[in-house]
């Protein structure tokens, strides 16, 4: 009798039956802990005023999120995914930005740009970004008000004078990251070697910011070469937010294409746009809008290049 | 030999969880009622030639072959037939089973001294492993005999034995490589004579060391150890033949296409005994892993149940919640003690679950990545939501590796499974 009352007690469940330790929200935090540098590094240039921006925009993230499952009746998970979006988002704002706005835009972004479409995996645009540009198109005065590190005084970003007022700042400075920006992106160093965890953690693909890197080097490098006031190559790459853009906004599997061949040429893609918007478009940084017009392309790249079983001619 | 081969692709290093490494194989006396399914896991059932109340002995036919993917059944217990009855398969199904009542005797019908076998024909050593009812033991099943037969005008360079055993927990091929190398050898090498393939290669993964020192004092002009990174699933017979001769299996082909036959170690050691002693197949080394009160390995006859193998060694710890027969990446989890161990049980596991949170798709390519066969894994898993057919599945060898991966926790082999099935 005992037995027969056990036999019903184990699970039948298809193999394998055993899975690796990382999971969705491993991926998650490791994005997190990835951008830690950065993170410190910023409230150091900045000072504790932008803790309340992370603050109010990780918060806004996940309670947006729960409430708009609350609406659906669905349950809230935290797979940490809101909160990497709720972090992002603050490193691509202004450190002056009003917190109301930041309320609003990161919102805006996982209402719009994450859950009407599904959630978590079935989002079109990078929740992020989509938010900043929300904000862009909306606040414009106070997206682009820019103060500098610990004096906090007002002043223009090095790729707003780079367009302008045709001044190069030294790449010295733009590779350490002392100088003014948006939250999280000043440091190009300390932003590659998040970047360079996530490569080796597997979380995210190498082709992408590679091929997004490399772009924009090459391509401005042909530019400067006709045009010696365009920017230096090595002036582009460091300026800005791309490193940031290339190494955690575009990488994002979400909303870039899953195949090998199409993230190369999603990278490839964001470079491109990148240098467009900064030489010919009205706005100095092109890194979001070329990430989000990718995006929208993703699903066409990802028709590119689908594997050969091994074995198949 | 190594240098001539290449890394597969894909694959993953899940752990290796070997404990029962350096435990050595013991015999497990049967229990009195052993139940033989007709269906062992490949081919068509075979038919029984016994009925309700034939006395048997070790080493009887009870069953023929149905077709030419089947195999005879031989009882491993001399002893009474009680009925062909309907038994719990590892499948789920209740499938019909010889069900022999043990008499303890041990009376055998099997000659006891060597043949000399030297001179025996490649057609005649085939018929000896056909009526000894040989299948591929990694596994899969497949009738030996019809392996060493391969299609006319294929010539066959290379007898690969695979003792790789890359699944986790398993060791019962790590054991027989180390306890049986003689045996071992010799059953390779007239496997080799059936095929007329001049080179013998012990594929086996470097996490053996033990086997590969035993293995390597048989090295001669024809024979060779080849040493491979562990992997997982380095023993899938495409990813071993790339692994040890750079050889592409054509998708849909065979290893005959490349000139190589795969066998496992268990294999070429049935072979030996039943080519060289007369002992058909009943018994097979089964290793008893995870959570067992008493692990080990143990030499099992066919037919006894998972109940009575681990009543025998101390009962199940109250948390273990699945029984896995064979390894942990490719076994099926079983709900009823009930079920024999068949030709193809590699291991008993006892496990002890987490509860599994699903998260949707993120599309991060990690299962694209590891499978071994450069499928697209997550599409199985998208047209099947569609209602559509993922046609990259037919070539899929249910590995599990992408579903072991998957950070999403998606039981991505379910959705191959059906698609394959379609």
């Amino acid at each position: 009798m005992e037995e027969e009352a056990r036999r019903f007690k184990f699970k039948v469940e298809i193999s394998p039956h055993i899975v690796s330790p990382v999971s969705v929200s491993v991926m998650m935090r490791d994005v997190l802990i990835a951008l830690l540098p950065a993170f410190a590094f910023s409230v150091y240039l900045w000072g504790s005023p932008v803790l309340k921006v992370y603050a109010v925009s990780v918060f806004f993230a996940c309670f947006s999120e729960w409430l708009f499952l609350k609406i659906r009746k669905r349950k809230f998970e935290n797979d940490f995914s809101a909160v990497v979006s709720g972090v992002l988002f603050a490193m691509v704002l202004p450190p002056k930005i009003p917190l109301v706005y930041v309320a609003a835009g990161i919102s805006f972004g996982i209402v719009f740009g994450k859950q009407f479409f599904g959630g978590l995996g079935y989002n079109v645009f990078n929740p992020a970004l989509l938010g900043r540009a929300f904000l862009m198109a909306s606040f414009p005065v106070a997206m682009t008000s820019w103060i500098s590190p610990l004096d906090a005084t007002t002043t223009a970003t090095p790729l707003g004078d780079w367009k302008f007022h045709h001044t190069i700042w030294e790449t010295g400075k733009l590779f350490f990251g002392n100088i003014p920006g948006s939250i999280g992106e000043t440091s190009a160093l300390l932003l590659i070697i998040g970047g360079i965890y996530l490569i080796v953690r597997r979380t995210i693909d190498a082709r992408i910011p590679l091929a997004y890197i490399l772009t924009v080097f090459v391509l401005s490098a042909v530019y400067y070469f006709f045009d010696r006031s365009s920017g230096s190559p090595v002036f582009h790459i460091f300026a800005g937010g791309l490193m940031l853009g290339a190494f955690f906004m575009a990488t994002d599997p979400v909303t870039a294409p899953a195949n090998k061949k199409g993230r190369v040429l999603f990278g490839i893609g964001c470079g491109i746009f990148t240098l467009v918007i900064r030489h010919f478009g009205g706005y100095p940084e092109g890194v979001m809008f070329s990430i989000l017009l990718m995006n929208a392309f993703a699903p066409l790249l990802e028709r590119i290049g689908e594997p050969k079983a091994f074995g198949e001619v | 030999m190594s240098i001539f081969g290449g890394r597969f692709r894909g694959g993953v290093h899940p752990p290796e969880m070997k404990e029962t490494a350096s435990s050595e194989i013991v015999r497990f006396e049967a229990p009195e009622k052993l139940y033989i399914h007709l269906f062992q896991g490949f081919g068509s059932p075979s038919n029984p030639i016994v009925k309700k109340g034939d006395r048997v002995l070790k080493g009887s036919v009870i069953a023929e072959p149905s077709s030419k993917f089947s195999a005879f059944l031989h009882s491993p217990v001399s002893g009474i037939v009680e009925g062909i009855v309907k038994w719990p398969h590892s499948s789920g199904k209740m499938l019909d089973a010889v069900a022999i009542s043990n008499d303890f005797e041990n009376k055998s019908e099997i000659r006891g001294e060597a043949r000399i076998h030297d001179q025996l024909t490649s057609r005649a050593i085939t018929e000896i492993i056909r009526n000894s009812g040989i299948v591929g033991l990694g596994g899969a099943a497949f009738p030996t005999d019809i392996k060493l037969s391969p299609p006319v005008g294929k010539k066959i360079d290379f007898l690969i034995v695979n003792g790789c055993e890359c699944e986790p927990y398993l060791t019962s091929d790590d054991r027989l490589m180390i306890e049986r190398t003689d045996e071992i050898a010799e059953g390779a090498k007239i496997a080799a004579r059936v095929l007329s393939a001049p080179n013998i290669v012990f594929a086996v993964e470097d996490n053996k060391r033990e086997a590969i020192a035993e293995l390597k004092k048989k090295e001669d002009s024809r024979i060779s150890v080849s040493i491979l990174p562990t992997r997982y699933p380095q023993g899938g017979e495409k990813q071993l033949i790339f692994a040890v001769l750079k050889r592409k299996v054509p998708a849909g082909g065979l290893p005959a296409d490349v000139g190589c036959v795969v066998i496992n170690v268990q294999t070429a050691f049935s072979i030996y005994r039943s080519v060289v002693y007369g002992v058909p197949l009943y018994e097979r080394v089964v290793t008893l892993g995870g959570f067992f009160r008493k692990p080990g390995n143990i030499l099992a006859p066919i037919g006894t149940t998972v109940g009575d193998i681990i009543n025998a060694r101390g009962g199940i710890p109250d948390d273990v919640d699945k029984i896995v027969l064979g390894g942990v990446m490719m076994g099926v989890s079983v709900s009823d003690l009930r079920i024999p161990v068949a030709k193809g049980t590699s291991g008993i596991l006892l496990l002890k679950t987490e509860k599994k949170k699903e998260f949707n798709c993120i599309r991060c390519l990690r299962c694209s990545d590891v499978c071994p066969m450069n499928l697209t894994p997550r599409l199985a898993y998208y047209l099947y939501k569609k209602g559509d057919v993922y046609d990259g599945a037919k070539n899929c060898i249910e590995c599990g590796s992408c579903a072991y991966i998957c950070p999403a926790r998606i039981p991505l082999v379910h959705y191959l499974k059906w698609a394959k099935a379609k």
